[in-house]
């Protein structure tokens, strides 16, 4: 089974766990920006880990990845100016004054509507920068990641596609992808099982190892994770379920911890 | 940014069974091949037809090499 958290965003308070799973990678370098297959951008950041995967030897990756999934996104340069007091008379007074105030200003550098030349020279100006900032902004949903306050990345999601594809995706540093979509949801789901293996219940040794790795979460969303099964207040699987519909509503109903 | 190819090229993860991760991987595989004149003949660009990117996810997941020992 590929475990699975899937979170409807109705209010702000549903990003909340989004932004505890994300809050790590403030303080990571993004060393590489590069187009994936279907121009992607694509952002490795973090430790760098060899591929494991025979072709790619001699290749490295980064412990965070982030990837746009076709959606648009526009990359800003950002800069503040002082708003000074239109009245002041001289230095002294001024840098004393309480009025003066910074402004944020935006710079467009590339969007992925520019040439394909102009991205791939562009994007690499993310490169050797520390993220400051990884924010899903409500309710536009828009995802903002800012760069050592240098850079402001924006990927924009579109509600009016039909392709069924989340928006961006975030392969975090324990096997887990972290994807915004499709429409207003965010899932959190093992990014080292095959994609179309949900329907597959786990094993108890398997649910086990997966109640350890998300020991952060409430037992009750544990339960909810996992999916055909729930744990009853003693800590033990209750029941083996035949649907995930019923292991929700069976969760739902238990007083767990 | 070209929806419909990113679906077809996910469509052919899922039918070959990758992992999240995997899948990631071989849109990087995919990369490194046009850049080392690999590519496919979709376009001028080196994208890959339907046909192509299954030849290329046997090729990524070892699976020709697999068969070929298996026919021997």
């Amino acid at each position: 089974m590929n475990l699975m958290l899937i979170q409807l965003i109705d209010s702000e308070t549903d990003l909340k766990q989004l932004q505890e799973i994300v809050e790590n990678i403030c303080g990571e370098i993004c060393w590489e920006a590069k187009l994936s297959y279907g121009d992607e951008l694509s952002l490795e950041i973090g430790d760098k880990i060899p591929y494991s995967h025979k072709l790619m030897k001699n290749k490295q990756k980064g412990s965070w990845r982030f990837g746009t999934r076709g959606s648009r996104w526009r990359l800003y340069s950002i800069y503040f100016t002082l708003d000074f007091p239109a009245n002041s008379q001289n230095t002294v007074s001024l840098l004393n004054s309480s009025k003066i105030s910074r402004k944020k200003i935006r710079k467009l550098i590339v969007s992925s509507e520019s040439e394909l030349k102009i991205i791939k020279q562009k994007i690499k100006l993310l490169e050797g920068n520390e993220i400051s900032q990884f924010k899903l902004n409500y309710p536009d949903l828009v995802l903002k990641i800012s760069f050592n306050n240098k850079y402001e990345l924006q990927v924009f999601p579109d509600w009016e596609d039909d392709y069924d594809l989340p928006y961006w995706e975030l392969f975090t540093t324990n096997n887990m992808v972290l994807q915004l979509g499709v429409g207003r949801s965010w899932s959190y789901q093992r990014s080292d099982l095959p994609m179309n293996a949900a329907t597959e219940p786990l094993t108890g040794e398997e649910l086990l190892k997966t109640m350890k790795e998300f020991e952060y979460f409430p037992k009750k969303r544990v339960a909810l994770i996992c999916g055909y099964f729930y744990i009853d207040e003693e800590n033990k699987i209750a029941a083996k379920l035949n649907d995930f519909e019923n292991a929700v509503a069976a969760a739902s109903n238990i007083n767990l911890i | 940014m070209v929806k419909p190819d990113i679906k077809q090229f996910n469509e052919i993860a899922q039918a070959f069974k990758m992992t999240s991760e995997e899948r990631k991987d071989f849109g990087e595989f995919l990369e490194e091949e046009k850049a080392a004149g690999y590519g496919g003949t979709k376009n001028e660009r080196g994208d890959f037809t339907y046909q192509e990117l299954q030849k290329k996810a046997r090729e990524f997941l070892g699976l020709e090499l697999e068969e070929e020992n298996f026919e021997d």
